[in-house]
């Protein structure tokens, strides 16, 4: 079937339901009763009339069928002269066209682009088979609500359920692998069971899936690689299947590419997780667990049974599962609560999108209008001819659809060019998951495709029916100047201006809220110098002694480095948050009754005040003399202490925490005990969570008597080049004092801040809202200029009679001035209103200013007024040129 | 059937119709049987042509129509020309006299 008759056959079937078909049946009952009737009164009987008249009708359905034919190819045969006309009207306004076009590529445009991300994170359903049966299990402690699964653990629940189908279970932290021997930057992957991606019903998009037998020791060299990343690394390349790359453990071989999004969480490959070499350790709870319900199977059944799992876990082994239960919720409502904020965040910058568009609409609704004005002398001939209105209506329509169409078009160009850049900053604010791939795919075309039609045939309505209005004995007369349409025409073309305003104040407040929200959080100080400062982390090893020997010897080494002030260890740096710990103080009675004594507990070396430039308010910082062996030592956080010592030297008491032993300080099967230690330094707040949340009271310790696996190292250099240079050049230095151990990206602590969640969160709305105001306040000075230079344009016959007559210029420049400071006013006062309620959807992203900040909605005021000013200062200058004499003569 | 002819012979019938509605309007028995009146029973326009071509017709916004009550009082849709339906028919009608005209002297040249 060749398209042009598929097509028809749509149309017929859109055209002729029911009431059109009726009419015909109708109308061939009655051709054949007439016939009959008209046979009889020629002497038939009325039974072989009857038959004659049937026959002389021949099949009812076969005429039927091709009346349908001759209808729908007469409605497509009109679309395409319609579509044909259009295109020539819109190739002959080659001005207007360019310019709309432009205007919606760029609302369009960023439309699609944003769609492009909020489908994909927000709308698209997770790509597993059967959704509805995946749970997600997870662990809950006393301490911790939400924690992972212990390897011991899972293989308990593994089998002791009967409720999962299947059950499987990756580790996503600590594990690294060099692409090329060269590249010693390692990329991130999680090592998973291999029922893994069998479970999530996900079969790889080339190579194979892992069997088992992969996860026996010394088969599992083996890779599957994220399509994000075979997409930014290898170029998509179909042979990857085969290719070798090399890890801390060896070579390791590609055996095939993931389909996209498959990992919610930024891992660029999986490999499989050997049960030899896994930690067997209760206390290592690194896993994350996720299952497949069996059929009929519900959550609060599966909950049941991990409740009576975790029991018998907790009676067997107390040490390390005391009052430990597991949890599990469905897959997809697990996703969404955690990515709550960011969707919210996406749906935000959706919406804010839609009223650009809904802007560069306007003002090309504005442009028809104009061009309504000739169009309708155009339509009046046409009418004259017997043009029905609806004839007229359906061409203007198919014109705008037109245009809004080649606007679409431009608009997926320019959304194909900047999605990237715009997924990067959504992912770096935490809005997305890392490394997911986002395409301007078929959903994301249909969309942009229906948004251009719908826009198209609602932005095009009213020009339409203001060019096709036909008042004969008005139009003939040949004058638009004074013709009653105008009126009606202007008074739209005012309202759409008083809506671009308006949604313009909206932009700008929002936008001019978000900017001063940043600068204070960027000038916000962490309680840190944090120049010239680098940071790296590495594993120490799993035993005290030698974490310890090996912190030590590593910041012996770079210490060496002349460019070097200061170099410390720490548990966790600034910024980086801290886990919570409860104490009690010696002396201080129903301490452990209140909530408040929980403090960020921290453990750090000595030179590490130093380091990060903490100033130490009173007492004194870790030595090397504060080890193991020593009398048990803290410093606590000046917060700390004005709260819990309001008057008196905290110097000299005591606090307690619950510690495990230190010999045994990364395995958590060491029996917990309170540890009095004794405080010999206080030192100044820091924001240890992130740059928008107060500093909290925090604990130090030095890590020399408790260590924890996982440190980092801190390297304060003396210059901006010394610390260039050591960026490039710590990590080898490190690496060649113990080949065996992984070192993370040396970076700034600098944009470690300017990276930090708070802010990049902050960046994102604040880019895009920024650049939205900005095109929002450009089209609507474009709009408001076009408005009063058509409305002068409209009245100069009137003006320069006024002049003529002795106007006074300023009055008449006044009175134009006059008439688009009301469209502002309005604009601005209903801008204002509408902005109190959107800003509401802002009050998570604002630091340090109330969502009402008369600052902002001032100088948003003044900004605008100033625009609109401006815009219509140019036709008002004209108005008040108009020569009297050339005037007139227009009539 | 080629295209040429289906062309030629629906112009034709277009014409016709347009011609016998411009005496007047009428249903779709009484058109059938004014275009056989008109052309001497040369045309006899049946049902399988003719509904299609009024329903083309009226989409294309030459005819409009209309139910109404026959002379023998059975109800019947009813056709007539529009505005531009008859400026059509103008337009067509001087067509088709300078193709008619081409066509005879063409072939009492060749005869």
């Amino acid at each position: 079937m060749s398209i042009q008759s598929r097509l028809a056959s749509v149309v017929k079937n859109l055209l002729h339901r029911t009431r059109v078909d009726k009419d015909l049946d109708d109308e061939l009952r009655a051709y054949v009763d007439m016939a009959a009737d008209e046979k009889r009164n020629a002497g038939m009987t009325a039974a072989d009339a009857r038959r004659a008249a049937l026959v002389e009708l021949g099949g009812l359905e076969q005429v039927r069928e091709s009346v349908r034919d001759a209808r729908a190819g007469a409605f497509l045969n009109q679309l395409r002269q319609d579509f044909v006309y259009a295109c020539r009207m819109l190739r002959r306004n080659r001005g207007l066209t360019t310019i709309a076009a432009t205007t919606l590529a760029l609302g369009i445009g960023a439309n699609t682009a944003i769609f492009s991300i909020v489908d994909t994170v927000v709308f698209r359903s997770l790509p597993y088979k059967d959704t509805e049966r995946l749970v997600k299990v997870w662990g809950a402690g006393p301490a911790e609500p939400v924690d992972n699964v212990s390897y011991p653990d899972f293989l308990d629940i593994r089998s002791q359920n009967d409720v999962f189908e299947q059950i499987a279970a990756d580790d996503a932290s600590n594990f690294g692998i060099w692409p090329t021997a060269t590249h010693r930057q390692p990329i991130d992957g999680a090592q998973v069971t291999v029922d893994w991606l069998g479970a999530l019903g996900v079969q790889p998009q080339i190579g194979r899936t892992f069997v088992d037998g992969d996860d026996k020791a010394g088969n599992e060299h083996v890779v599957l690689l994220t399509d994000a990343y075979w997409r930014r690394h290898f170029a998509a390349d179909p042979t990857i299947v085969g290719r070798t790359m090399t890890s801390d453990e060896g070579v390791v071989t590609v055996i095939g590419v993931l389909p996209p999004n498959v990992l919610r969480y930024g891992n660029d490959f999986l490999t499989p997780l050997v049960a030899a070499k896994y930690s067997h350790d209760r206390g290592h709870r690194d896993l994350d667990v996720f299952a497949r319900l069996k059929p009929g199977v519900t959550i609060t059944q599966a909950r049941a049974q991990l409740d009576t799992i975790a029991q018998r876990l907790e009676a067997e082994y107390p040490a390390t599962n005391k009052g430990r239960r597991f949890n599990v919720a469905a897959l997809d409502k697990y996703y969404t609560s955690t990515s709550a904020r960011g969707n919210r965040g996406l749906l935000l910058m959706f919406g804010a999108v839609g009223l650009v568009l809904f802007i560069a609409c306007a003002n090309v609704a504005n442009l028809l209008l104009a061009r309504a004005v000739t169009r309708s002398r155009e339509c009046m001939i046409r009418a004259a001819l017997g043009a029905g209105r609806s004839r007229l209506i359906r061409q203007m329509l198919v014109e705008s659809v037109v245009l809004f169409l080649i606007g679409g078009a431009l608009g997926v160009a320019l959304a194909r060019w900047c999605v990237d850049s715009l997924l990067a900053l959504a992912v770096a604010g935490g809005y997305i998951p890392e490394r997911m791939t986002i395409a301007v795919d078929g959903r994301v075309l249909a969309f942009t495709l229906i948004t251009s039609v719908v826009a198209g045939l609602v932005f095009g309505l009213v020009p339409a029916l203001q060019a096709s209005r036909t008042d004969l004995s008005e139009g003939l007369r040949g004058s638009s100047l004074s013709s009653s349409g105008g009126l009606s025409r202007r008074r739209a073309t005012k309202v759409l201006i008083v809506c671009e305003l308006a949604i313009s104040v909206v932009l700008l407040v929002g936008s001019g809220l978000m900017i001063r929200s940043f600068l204070r959080l960027v000038s916000a100080s962490p309680g840190i110098d944090v120049e010239n400062l680098l940071e790296t982390a590495s594993d120490g090893g799993r035993s005290f002694p030698e974490a310890v020997a090996f912190w030590g010897a590593a910041l012996d080494r770079v210490r060496q480095d002349p460019g070097i002030v200061a170099a410390a260890v720490t548990s966790r740096p600034p910024i980086h948050g801290s886990r919570g710990q409860t104490f009690a103080i010696e002396g201080h009675a129903n301490m452990a009754t209140g909530g408040d004594n929980q403090a960020g507990d921290i453990l750090i070396s000595e030179q590490y005040f130093k380091t990060m430039g903490i100033p130490l308010v009173k007492g004194r910082a870790f030595t090397e003399k504060d080890s193991g062996a020593s009398t048990p030592v803290v410093v606590i956080s000046q917060s700390l202490a004005r709260k819990f010592f309001p008057n008196e030297d905290p110097i000299g008491k005591r606090l307690s925490l619950a510690e495990r032993s230190p010999m045994t300080c990364c395995s958590s099967a060491a029996p917990v005990e309170n540890v009095w230690r004794e405080i010999v330094g206080v030192a100044a707040d820091v924001r240890q969570a992130s740059l928008e949340e107060q500093p909290a009271m925090t604990i130090y310790r030095p890590y020399t008597q408790i260590v924890e696996h996982d440190m980092y190292l801190m390297v304060r250099a003396q210059s901006a080049a010394d610390a260039t240079r050591l960026r490039a050049r710590l990590r080898d230095q490190l690496v060649a004092l113990d080949p065996s151990k992984a070192w993370a990206e040396v970076r700034l602590m600098q944009d470690i801040v300017r990276s930090s969640e708070s802010v990049a969160l902050r960046r994102f709305v604040l880019i895009l809202l920024g650049m939205f105001a900005g095109v929002a306040v450009l089209l609507a000075a474009v709009g408001t200029y076009g408005v009063m230079a058509y409305a002068v344009a409209d009245r100069t016959r009137e003006i320069g009679i006024r002049i003529a007559l002795g106007a006074p210029h300023a009055t008449v420049l006044s009175e134009v001035l006059f008439d688009a400071a009301k469209l502002t006013l309005a604009g601005l006062i209903i801008g204002a209103i509408a902005a109190q309620a959107f800003t509401r959807f802002l009050t998570s992203m604002l630091f340090g200013i109330s969502a009402s900040d008369a600052v902002t909605y001032l100088g948003v005021s003044c900004v605008l007024a100033l625009v609109a000013f401006l815009a219509s200062y140019v036709p008002a200058r004209r108005a008040t040129e108009v020569d009297p004499l050339i005037a007139l003569r227009q009539e | 059937m080629g295209t040429a002819k289906t062309s030629l012979l629906q112009g034709t019938l277009d014409l016709l119709i347009l011609r016998a509605l411009s005496l007047g309007a009428n249903h779709g028995l009484g058109i059938a049987r004014r275009v056989q009146q008109i052309t001497d029973g040369t045309f006899d326009v049946r049902p399988g042509s003719l509904f299609p071509a009024l329903h083309r017709l009226e989409e294309q916004g030459w005819l409009r129509s209309e139910w109404g009550e026959s002379e023998n009082r059975r109800r019947a849709k009813y056709y007539e020309l529009t505005k531009t339906g008859r400026k059509h028919l103008e337009v067509e009608t001087a067509n088709w006299d300078r193709v008619a005209q081409a066509m005879a002297s063409a072939i009492a040249a060749t005869s």
